[in-house]
């Protein structure tokens, strides 16, 4: 039967018409069985998010709209990391970095992946990558203005097909001094570099803008996930 | 593909991108300036901190939001937990600069640094036109964006500052078009109406946005030829006018200033084509600025959606007084300011 993949794109603030672009630019190298298409939705409300398949949540000051700062707000959740929010600093510190991302490689492994430019807006890192759980991660709560989301909760019959460890899929090398000594303040657990991209059974996350490029290999590689997964 | 296709949707404008000429990556980039200001040299390192992308990205991340402006820390919370993309640090909003006069400056950086210890998200503050220490003390201060702005008394009456140098980005204010790319082409990452700030009033914003609208439109199909012409007309540099005939809208991004009082002042901007809004005295001039803040980002986020602005709309309370731009004489207006 045919039947068409429903990617949303949560369109509350930020740069949703970017990810669209690159959505569009990025669903002809992905075809799908049977006829089906590719459709592409800005989701607002409950009764647009209800028909999706995969959503992408845009990064960046949408976090605001989910109020995430310590004390009261509701966070998404869904992934079992501990996160260092704007951990590079403010507006003047943020960055572009040519990327190293190994899992945007030829399907053959042959030949070097051309770097990709992150561009890093005020940006997180991942600090720490918790071990998976069920519930809350409560020996995070000890931790000074740590703010607690749920984990991930999927429900349904494909339930352990959406479980499973955190993957870092991206690390940024060579932190700069300051950042160093700023972060070993804090308790920094891991010198490998700071890590950048993350998935977790059908979660997948980065703390830089892909959408702010002209560059479809990640949004490619996304909608290969998701055709995977529906 | 069902994409709506909005007003607000925009164009990329700073791809700095060299590395992906693959057949994944068809599109044409656009001509930046970032190009001129930035040669993308470097490799695994950060590039020049001036890069007019991560300026340009910020602003993006605001696209369908509320910008407020507050004078203290609790209203910077209060606008926080309402959803507001960023606040506006101030130390008089433009009602009260209105109301008592005398030169209004830069704020005290001492209510910069609370307001920014206060909140988690981006802060902006505005310098007075022409005046480069006030920017240099406030990237100092490391706010977010600075507003080179009109509400303040202007510093220089002949010259804006030069914002390329700047690692902070730039929000400027515009009337109509030519005025918007001469504040881009001195390196503003951002633009806003001017509207006619501190009144309530959203007559202004509504001019303003037309005027700037209504140029783009005209010039969309121009030959090259023509848009040197109209460039001169409009004071304008030609490769700015050219890129944004182009692309149909500004290159970058275009927020309303200057009256918004209400949700539906709000939704009305939205769907005359602006990014998103700036609420300046609207807010905290108002009777219940918590529900109010609310609803206007409300009525943003659903700026088509008539069900939820007739909901959001009600029962918020007194909304600030307002002053009849109409009425006003030439000299009381600020939006003259800026050249």
């Amino acid at each position: 039967m045919t039947r068409n993949i429903v990617v949303g794109v949560l369109a509350l603030q930020g740069a949703f018409y970017e990810h669209f672009k690159l959505l569009q630019r990025a669903s002809p190298e992905v075809a799908i069985d049977q006829d089906g298409e590719w459709e592409f939705v800005e989701v607002r409300t409950a009764q647009e998010l209800e028909r999706c398949d995969a959503l992408i949540i845009p990064g960046g000051e949408t976090e605001s709209a989910n109020r995430t700062k310590k004390g009261g707000q509701e966070l998404i959740g869904g992934l079992d990391v501990r996160v260092n929010r704007n951990y590079f600093g403010r507006q003047t510190e943020s960055f572009e970095a040519e990327l190293a991302l190994s899992f945007l490689s030829t399907k053959d492994g042959t030949g070097d992946v051309k770097p990709f430019n992150g561009i890093f807006i005020r940006a997180p890192v991942v600090e720490k990558v918790l071990p998976v759980i069920r519930g809350e991660p409560s020996s995070e709560r000890a931790i000074d203005e740590t703010v607690i989301a749920p984990s991930p909760s999927p429900e349904g019959e494909r339930r352990e097909q959406f479980l499973g460890p955190v993957e870092v899929m991206a690390t940024l090398p060579g932190r700069s001094r300051t950042l160093r000594e700023r972060v070993g303040a804090m308790g920094l657990e891991d010198e490998a570099g700071d890590i950048i991209a993350v998935k977790q059974g059908n979660v997948f996350g980065t703390s830089f803008h892909p959408e702010l490029t002209e560059d479809a290999r990640i949004h490619i590689w996304w909608l290969q996930q998701v055709k995977g997964m529906t | 593909m069902a994409i709506n296709d909005s007003s607000t949707l925009v164009a990329p404008f700073a791809s700095t991108s060299t590395q992906d000429n693959t057949s994944t990556n068809a599109a044409t980039p656009t001509s930046t300036s970032t190009q001129d200001d930035a040669p993308s040299t470097s490799t695994n390192t950060q590039r020049t901190p001036q890069n007019f992308t991560v300026k340009d990205g910020l602003a993006k991340m605001f696209k369908g939001g509320v910008i407020m402006d507050v004078v203290n820390a609790d209203q910077a919370r209060i606008a926080e937990e309402a959803g507001a993309c960023a606040v506006m640090a101030l130390e008089r909003v433009p009602a009260d600069i209105r109301a008592q006069g005398g030169v209004a400056r830069m704020s005290d950086p001492q209510l910069i640094k609370e307001i920014m210890e206060a909140v988690t998200i981006p802060v902006m503050a505005k310098a007075r036109i022409g005046h480069f220490v006030e920017c240099q003390i406030l990237q100092e201060l490391g706010v977010d964006y600075i507003d080179e702005s009109e509400v303040l008394t202007p510093a220089d009456n002949a010259f804006h500052v030069e914002k390329h140098a700047f690692k902070t980005p730039f929000v400027c204010g515009c009337r109509n078009l030519g005025e918007a790319l001469r504040r881009i082409d001195e390196g503003a990452a951002m633009i806003r109406t001017k509207g006619e700030a501190g009144t309530g009033d959203v007559v202004e914003a509504v001019r303003h946005m037309r005027t700037v609208t209504g140029e783009i439109n005209k010039a969309r199909g121009m030959s090259d030829m023509e848009l040197r012409g109209y460039a001169k007309e409009l004071n304008a540099p030609f490769r700015l006018l050219k890129e944004t005939a182009e692309l149909g809208r500004l290159p970058v991004v275009n927020f309303a200033a200057g009256g918004v009082a209400t949700p539906a002042d709000a939704a009305l901007m939205m769907q005359l084509g602006c990014d998103g809004v700036f609420v300046g005295s609207g807010i905290f001039k108002s009777g219940n600025a918590a529900k109010r803040a609310d609803a206007i980002v409300q009525a943003v986020t659903h700026f088509r959606d008539p069900a939820v602005l007739a909901e959001v709309s009600g029962g918020l309370g007194e909304a600030m007084v307002g002053l009849n731009v109409g009425r006003m004489a030439e000299g009381e207006k600020m939006a003259g300011r800026g050249w």
